[in-house]
């Protein structure tokens, strides 16, 4: 059943509970569970962290751990599948699940006692498979004859047609995937709900919200209603701009437009243009024209070559200070009409600003790096986030000349082998990379 | 209703044209334009249905196979002809996707037409009214090209037919044009339609064509805009008076539906079924076991009970008001919403209609649902409120106020919807007036439902009328200055020290004191 009331029907039945949670690895799921685990601090609450990956690893998890506990969180798994058959439970473990994957399995949705889907307030009665009933609407104006429909044979007919009917339904329900809103997203909401949000709680919906947009998992008008929604809280906890300096240690969260440039800020502005998906997809860097093209744009932006080679840091600070205005001017002659989008930034202490984008790329790091203690490692995030771009690229670049890249009525798709690249291949995402921006081409 | 003495003091309260009439008008209009948008909505989606690829595929064979149908539905060639017919009858009788408008294009219409003619041939004629049904089953479109192939005409002359199944086929293809819409429907009642028609209702008939004679009747009952002729339905109504009778569900909720339709067409219509004596047979419906039936029946009582008083009593006369505790307490939301809709419409009666509402402790249901209630039920419950202040006496609004109508009622007060909000200020100011002198406990109980603070935000609605009854509100009964709350009320006994005071509400003028 769906659950809204997200502090009273779940938080404080869990609260005085051993709770395993198990986690989804991916950004958002990451970012749900570092806000979920201080809300747990906070109130002395009892957990285990699994992470899992896939049905199989879910069920291991499960198994592995669910002696004693008899309430199981779920970030991001386990809405799509039908957890009491999957997991065959005890009647009396509850399951609490936070997934935004879509559609969401119907035996989770409509079962009342074990099952609670955590809900952003207000989502699911728009989207979610509504139970049509025939009783009391009003007779139709024409019927048509079918059949030889007398009585005894229409009802069985009436019957079947009323199974066909279902099963179509049923299938259109669950024909494609998609996605709902971040379980960060969710999770924040909670926080809030019991006032216990702040602005490091905020970050990371920020951070799962993002990485929601950056892997197309939501549509940008999701994403703008989402995001617009996140940024109240953004302004309600970082208003009063004062003028005396903030002290160092505090985080400070602003909302600004932001380039589809992956960690240009930390990279240089050529490397950044190479290998972001957006920009490497439109500008066809896998080619030689696609490579003077963007010599081209630099050019078009007034930014000198060398400049542009350079840490972004070490560039002319006037060429960084007017980067955003000249960039949106010059994308609109290039066809890069999507490469700006609100989002999120977050400045800590000195230190130099890192956009909602930064962090999506680093997993491997997992939770530590979101925290603001630990920005060394969030430097090694960052290096190796560029080092996965840069695979991904040289992968496609490859693939793409080798003509390995196969195309299957909407998709092209290409296999990737392991041997190959042995830091992608390790990568569960990297597989499917590609083939999103394989997509992106060819739209 | 508007010569009672009751009446003078609803426009005392209600400073604009809110009279009863109107009230109810109002409410009537709203429901049907959503009841009209939500039944479009289905149509629609019926049409969507997803093209079959099993469908796409045969089309070109079908092109062919088209063209041989028509040829041989013309032979002369008894056999050959009558297969045809049935393969085009076949065709068009399909689970899904029936090819009608290629049908159309093949110039089968003049074809069939024709053999509805053959009077020696009466399986030709009922495969051909068969296809014809079904073609005029499909849009308006489809249904006007069958009625331009001229097949009124022959379909009219089939009702008097020796073979049923023929008479049965032609009442069911009547029955699709005549619910194509009130154009049509007034057509085929000039063709004299109602006369054979009701010849079938008769104990000997069968059960399946007596259900498509019900299916018919409530084709030429529906539709607005204009309403049926009033002497059709004065030849209807007896036979739906026997109708409600029959024991067979289907016939059952069809009728019931004719008859909510009847009462959807103003007060003389209404008078007109109130004449025809089905009220003591259709009020015990409210409480079928079946939901489709009482759905029925509890629109049809409730279109009644938006006409006069007088008729509005001779539903609460056949002890409607005993079934509504357990339709307030519905499993379906849809049926709750219509049972407060139902009594909104008593709670803007007269004063003895409020009492019986009283009398059956439905009061405490109503605020019940107003508290728990889905948005549009709870809308209805404050509709069934806010009249009930309007209409009811000091005592009855006092004892509405005692069962706790000010918290739930206040709660609307920040929903999204003007109209309600709109309502539920009506109602509260009146409840403050009935007040009289216990004004003063009343506005503590508003503040204390927080109904204070969301009055004095409403200050600031964009819309004047929330604006100028918000301000009324706090100006008469929650300004600081005012214990005395007549004082205001009457500026031109303002004295020298009072002017201060009232600067503010001022015009730029000044009050002039001569």
């Amino acid at each position: 059943m769906f659950v809204e009331k997200l502090k009273e029907e779940v938080y404080d039945v869990i609260k005085n509970q051993r709770v395993l949670v198990l986690v989804s690895m991916d950004v958002d799921s990451l970012c749900a569970c570092k806000i979920l685990q201080w809300l747990f601090k906070c109130d002395n609450v009892q957990y285990t962290i699994v992470p899992v990956s896939g049905k199989e690893d879910l069920v291991r998890a499960y198994h592995e751990h669910y002696e004693q506990l008899k309430h199981i969180f779920l970030i991001n798994c386990g809405g799509n599948l039908n957890i009491l058959e999957i997991l065959e439970p005890e009647e009396d473990v509850l399951f609490y699940i936070s997934d935004s994957h879509r559609p969401l399995d119907l035996d989770n949705i409509y079962n009342q006692d074990q099952v609670k889907l955590l809900m952003k307030e207000g989502e699911h009665l728009s989207d979610e498979f509504e139970e049509s009933d025939e009783e009391g609407s009003e007779p139709s104006s024409k019927r048509r004859r079918t059949g030889d429909g007398e009585s005894p044979l229409s009802k069985r007919q009436s019957k079947r047609r009323w199974h066909q009917n279902r099963q179509e339904i049923l299938y259109q329900y669950y024909a494609y995937a998609f996605h709902g809103s971040a379980a960060s997203l969710v999770m924040y909401e909670l926080a809030w709900k019991m006032s216990k949000d702040s602005n490091d709680l905020l970050w990371w919906a920020a951070v799962g919200l993002t990485h929601q947009y950056l892997y197309e998992k939501i549509d940008s008008d999701k994403y703008v209603t989402d995001a617009q929604n996140l940024h109240e809280h953004v302004m309600r906890h970082n208003h009063g701009r004062d003028d005396n300096g903030t002290s160092i240690n505090c985080l400070k969260i602003g909302f600004d437009t932001e380039l589809q440039l992956s960690l240009y800020r930390h990279w240089s502005l050529f490397e950044s243009i190479c290998h972001s998906r957006y920009t490497a997809c439109r500008f066809r860097v896998w080619t030689n024209k696609g490579k003077n093209k963007i010599k081209e744009f630099l050019a078009d932006m007034g930014i000198p070559l060398v400049q542009s080679q350079q840490k972004f840091s070490s560039m002319d600070f006037e060429l960084r200070s007017i980067l955003k205005p000249s960039v949106e001017k010059s994308s609109e002659r290039f066809g890069l009409d999507e490469i700006s989008y609100g989002s999120f930034n977050v400045q800590y202490g000195f230190k130099t600003k890192k956009e909602g984008t930064t962090k999506w790329d680093n997993f491997l790091e997992a939770l530590d790096a979101l925290s603001r203690t630990n920005t060394d490692k969030l430097q090694d995030g960052i290096e190796m986030g560029k080092k996965q771009l840069i695979a991904v690229v040289n992968q496609v670049n490859t693939l793409i000349g080798m003509n390995q890249v196969m195309c299957a009525g909407h998709f092209l798709y290409s296999h990737v082998r392991e041997s190959k690249n042995k830091k992608a291949a390790a990568l569960p995402f990297v597989l499917a990379t590609p083939l999103d921006s394989e997509k992106a081409i060819c739209t | 209703m508007s010569t009672k003495p009751a009446d003078s003091r609803y426009r005392f309260y209600k400073n604009k044209d809110k009279d009863l009439t109107a009230l109810r008008q109002r409410r009537n209009e709203v429901t049907v334009e959503l009841r009209k948008a939500k039944r479009d909505d289905c149509v629609q989606k019926k049409r969507n249905v997803p093209q079959d690829l099993a469908d796409e595929k045969d089309d070109s064979l079908q092109g062919k196979s088209l063209h041989s149908i028509v040829v041989n539905a013309s032979s002369q060639d008894p056999t050959e002809q009558l297969g045809a017919v049935q393969a085009a009858r076949k065709l068009l009788s399909k689970d899904r996707n029936p090819p009608i408008d290629e049908l159309i294009e093949s110039g089968i219409l003049p074809v069939l037409v024709k053999c509805l003619e053959r009077e020696d041939n009466p399986s030709l004629q009922f495969e051909a009214a068969w296809a014809l049904t079904n073609i005029a089953s499909g849009t308006s479109e489809q249904t006007k090209a069958v009625v331009k192939a001229d097949a009124v005409k022959y379909f009219m002359k089939l009702l008097e037919s020796p073979h049923q199944n023929v008479c049965e086929q032609a009442v069911w293809a009547l029955g699709n044009i005549i619910g194509d819409g009130p154009g049509l429907r007034d057509f085929v009642i000039q063709h004299g339609v109602v006369k054979p028609l009701l010849k079938f209702v008769s104990p000997n008939v069968p059960i399946t064509f007596l259900r498509n004679v019900t299916w018919v009747i409530v084709n030429l009952c529906r539709n607005k805009d204009p309403a049926p002729p009033m002497d059709t339905i004065k030849e209807v109504l007896p036979a739906l008076a026997l109708l409600i009778h029959h024991q067979d569900l289907n016939i059952l909720v069809d009728t019931v539906w004719a008859l909510s339709y009847l009462t959807d067409g103003g007060n003389h219509q209404i008078q007109v079924v109130i004449d025809s004596g089905v009220v003591p047979f259709l009020v015990p419906l409210l409480s079928h076991a079946e939901i489709k039936l009482q759905t029925a029946a509890l629109r049809a009582v409730g279109n009644i009970v938006t006409g006069t008083d007088d008729q509005t009593q001779v539903v609460l006369n056949n002890g409607a008001l005993s079934h509504f505790p357990a339709l307030l307490n519905h499993h379906k939301e849809k049926v709750k919403k219509e049972a407060v809709w139902f009594l909104s419409n008593i709670t803007a009666g007269n004063q003895s209609q409020v009492q019986e509402i009283i009398n059956v402790g439905l009061v405490p249901l109503i605020i019940q649902t107003l508290e728990t209630g889905e948005f549009l039920t709870q809308k209805e419950a404050a509709w069934a409120i806010s009249n009930f202040t309007v209409s009811g006496s000091p005592q009855q609004v006092a004892l509405l106020v005692e069962c706790g109508a000010i918290t739930p009622f206040c709660k609307l007060l920040d929903c999204m919807d003007t109209q309600v909000i709109q309502i539920v200020l009506d109602g509260l100011s009146n409840i403050l007036k009935m007040a009289g002198e216990k004004s003063v406990t009343i506005a503590t109980l508003i503040e204390e439902a927080g109904g204070l603070d969301k009055i004095e935000f409403l200050q600031q609605h964009e819309n004047e009328e929330i604006y100028k009854l918000a301000f009324g509100i706090i100006d008469q009964y929650f300004s600081n200055d005012g214990d005395n709350a007549e004082v205001e009320l009457l500026p031109q006994e303002v004295d020298g020290h009072f002017e201060f005071q009232a600067k503010d509400n001022l015009p730029p003028g000044g009050f002039k004191f001569c």
